[in-house]
C-alpha cells in the first residue's frame, strides 16, 4: 500500500517534469527573442552570452519604430490586406455556408465537392496563373492584388466551417420565421447570424492567422518595397541583420508577432474548438 | 366530382410548391454566387490554366504566348538534374519529418490527455508555434536559434551542457542543414497534429478502458489494444495533413538555407518556385507543380487505404 503511493507520486513527478520540458521546447525560442529585444547592443554581443537581460532597455523597439520607416509601411500593408480580406471572407462564407447548410437546391453536392477539392491542391498550382493574370491586369504591387487571392484561398475552409455551424442550428427558429413571411436574407441576417457567432469567430481566427502570415503569394506578387507585407519585409530585415543588428531584428519579430498573439489569446478557445470539432467530424 | 376536385387541388399545390422551390433555388444561388465567383476566378480557373500550361513551353518574359509541346515539358522536368536532386531531398525531408511528426504529436496528445493540473498551459505552449508564420519561424531560427556565434542552441550546448564539440553552424553544414529544417518544421507543426489526436483521444469512451482494466490489461496493453485502434480516424486526418506538409516544403529552405549548402536543401516546391519566378519558365513550373499534386494524391490514397476502417 505504502509502496504503491510512493510509486504513484514518483510517476506524477516524472510526468510533471516531462510537461515542463515539452512546454519549454516550444516556448523557449519566443522567450529568447523577447529577452534579446530587451537587451542593449553591447549586452547582445557580449561573450559569454547571458540569457536574462541584465539591464532592460527599449532602445531596440525605439529604433524599429522611429528609424525604420519601412517597417511601418509593411505593418500598414499587412493590417489593411488582412482586415479587408477577413471581412470579405466572413460575409461571403456566411452567405454561402447558409445556402449550403440550410437551403435545398440542385447541384448542392457537386458545388460543395468542388469547394472541398480546391482545399487539397498545393498553392503553387494557383499561384502561377494568378501571377500571369495579375501582370495582365496591373494588380502586381497593389494591395488589391493580394486581397483578391487571399479572399479566394480562405473561402473554401471558411465555407466548410460556416456550413457546419448553420447545419447545427435547430431548424425550428428558421421555420417559425419562414411562416411569419420573412425573406431568406432577413432570416440569415436577423435570426441565424446572431446564433452563428461562435462559428464566425472560428472562421475569423483561421482566416486572420493565415492571411497575416501568408508568404508565397506575397513574395511572388509584391515586388517593390512599398508593397511588401510583414512576412516578406521581415526576411529582408533579416538578411540585413546578418551583418548588422540582432536586437532590432528581435524587436521587429516581437512587433510582428504581437497582433496574432493578441487575437490568439482572445479567441484561443474558438481556434482549439474548431480544430478539435473538425477532427471529430472527420 | 369530389375526386376531381381533389386532383385539381393536388395539382395546384404541386405547381405552387415548384414555384416556391424555384424561388428558393434562385435565392440559394444568389447567396452562393459572390463566394463562388472568387473560388472560380482565383482557384478553379487557375487550376485549369496551369494544367494546360504544363503541356506548353512558355517563357513569360520573352514568349508572347505559350507553345503547345505535349508531354515534352514533363519529360524535360523529369530529366532535369535539379528536379532529381530536389525529389531526393524532398524524400529525405519526408522520411525524417513524417514519422517523427506522427510519433511526437501522438506522445504529446497522450500527455495532454492525462489529468495533470496546468495541462492547459502545456497545450497553449505546444500550440503557440502553429499561429506563427512559417516565414517568421524561419527568420527566428536562422537568426537567433541556429546561428553559430550568437544562437541559443549553441549557447545551451556549449555553455550550459558542456558539449562544446557539438556546436556548429547548423544551417550551413551540409550534414545538419536538412535535419535542422526537419526539426524546425516539427516545432512548428506538432501542436496542430497533437490537437487532432487529442480530439480523438477524448472521444474514446471511458468504459472501454474500464473493461480493459477489469480484464487485467496494463497501461501498455491498454494503449496498444484500446487507444490506438480507436484513433483510426485521427490517424487518417493526421496522415493526410502530415503528407501535405511533408511534400510542399518551401518557406523553410527558401528563408533559412536558400536551398544550400550545395543544393542539399533544394526541395520540389522550391524547384517549382525557381522555375516560375526566377527563370519565368511557366510551362516547366506548372508541370512540376502538377507532379507535386500527383505525389500528394498518391500518398493520400495510400494513407486512406492503410487507415481504412471496417465499417459495417
Amino acid at each position: 500500500m505504502q509502496q504503491a503511493t510512493i510509486l504513484k507520486w514518483v510517476n506524477q513527478v516524472i510526468l510533471y517534469f516531462l510537461a515542463v520540458f515539452v512546454s519549454l521546447i516550444f516556448v523557449a525560442p519566443f522567450i529568447w527573442v523577447v529577452f534579446t529585444s530587451l537587451k542593449s547592443d553591447s549586452e547582445i554581443f557580449h561573450v559569454p552570452i547571458t540569457i536574462f537581460p541584465q539591464h532592460i532597455v527599449f532602445t531596440q523597439y525605439e529604433h524599429v519604430l522611429r528609424e525604420m520607416s519601412e517597417f511601418a509601411i509593411y505593418f500598414a500593408n499587412t493590417v489593411i490586406v488582412s482586415v479587408v480580406s477577413l471581412v470579405i471572407v466572413l460575409v461571403l462564407s456566411s452567405l454561402a455556408g447558409y445556402a449550403f447548410g440550410c437551403m435545398s437546391f440542385r447541384g448542392n453536392q457537386l458545388l460543395l465537392t468542388l469547394v472541398l477539392l480546391v482545399l487539397t491542391i498545393p498553392y503553387a498550382v494557383y499561384l502561377i496563373p494568378v501571377f500571369i493574370l495579375e501582370n495582365r491586369l496591373n494588380l502586381v504591387d497593389t494591395r488589391l492584388g493580394l486581397i483578391l487571392p487571399y479572399t479566394a484561398l480562405n473561402l473554401p475552409l471558411a465555407i466548410f466551417i460556416m456550413r457546419g455551424t448553420f447545419r447545427n442550428i435547430p431548424s425550428e427558429l428558421e421555420d417559425a420565421a419562414l411562416i411569419d413571411g420573412a425573406s431568406r436574407l432577413q432570416i440569415w441576417y436577423r435570426v441565424m447570424m446572431p446564433i452563428a457567432m461562435p462559428g464566425v469567430a472560428t472562421t475569423g481566427i483561421f482566416t486572420f492567422v493565415m492571411v497575416w502570415s501568408e508568404f508565397m503569394f506575397a513574395r511572388a506578387l509584391m515586388l517593390s518595397r512599398n508593397a511588401y507585407t510583414l512576412p516578406i519585409g521581415i526576411t529582408f530585415l533579416q538578411s540585413e541583420a546578418q551583418s548588422w543588428n540582432f536586437g532590432v531584428l528581435a524587436a521587429a519579430i516581437v512587433l510582428t508577432l504581437l497582433p496574432v498573439l493578441i487575437v490568439f489569446i482572445i479567441l484561443q478557445r474558438f481556434l482549439v474548438k474548431g480544430i478539435m470539432e473538425g477532427a471529430l467530424k472527420g | 366530382m369530389g375526386i376531381h376536385l381533389a386532383h385539381l387541388n393536388e395539382a395546384g399545390a404541386k405547381k405552387r410548391r415548384s414555384r416556391r422551390q424555384v424561388i428558393e433555388e434562385i435565392t440559394a444561388y444568389a447567396f452562393l454566387l459572390p463566394a463562388l465567383l472568387f473560388v472560380f476566378a482565383f482557384m478553379l480557373y487557375p487550376m485549369l490554366h496551369s494544367f494546360l500550361l504544363s503541356f506548353t513551353e512558355y517563357d513569360f518574359v520573352y514568349d508572347k504566348a505559350p507553345t503547345f509541346v505535349g508531354l515534352r515539358t514533363y519529360l524535360e522536368v523529369l530529366q532535369d538534374d535539379f528536379f532529381q536532386i530536389s525529389l531526393k531531398n524532398t524524400a529525405y525531408f519526408a522520411l525524417g519529418f513524417f514519422p517523427l511528426l506522427v510519433i511526437i504529436s501522438l506522445g504529446i496528445a497522450l500527455l495532454l490527455n492525462l489529468p495533470l493540473r496546468g495541462n492547459t498551459v502545456v497545450r497553449t505552449s505546444v500550440f503557440l508555434p502553429v499561429i506563427v508564420s512559417l516565414a517568421l519561424t524561419g527568420v527566428m531560427f536562422q537568426g537567433m536559434i541556429l546561428s553559430g556565434k550568437f544562437g541559443l542552441l549553441n549557447h545551451i550546448l556549449g555553455n550550459v551542457l558542456g558539449l562544446k564539440s557539438w556546436t556548429r553552424e547548423w544551417l550551413t553544414d551540409p550534414r545538419t542543414a536538412m535535419p535542422a529544417l526537419i526539426a524546425v518544421s516539427l516545432w512548428k507543426y506538432v501542436g496542430f497534429e497533437a490537437l487532432i489526436f487529442l480530439a480523438g483521444l477524448q472521444a474514446i469512451p471511458e468504459a472501454l478502458y474500464d473493461a480493459a482494466k477489469v480484464d487485467g490489461a496494463n497501461a501498455w496493453q491498454r494503449l496498444v489494444h484500446v487507444t490506438l485502434p480507436n484513433l483510426r480516424e485521427s490517424f487518417t486526418l493526421v496522415g493526410i495533413w502530415g503528407i501535405i506538409q511533408s511534400i510542399k516544403v518551401f518557406e523553410q529552405p527558401f528563408i533559412m538555407t536558400q536551398g544550400g549548402p550545395a543544393n542539399s536543401t533544394l526541395t520540389l516546391y522550391y524547384y517549382t518556385w525557381i522555375n516560375a519566378f526566377d527563370f519565368f519558365e511557366m510551362g516547366k513550373a506548372s508541370a512540376s507543380a502538377y507532379l507535386i499534386c500527383f505525389l500528394i494524391l498518391v500518398f493520400s490514397l495510400v494513407n486512406m487505404y492503410l487507415t481504412r476502417g471496417e465499417r459495417v
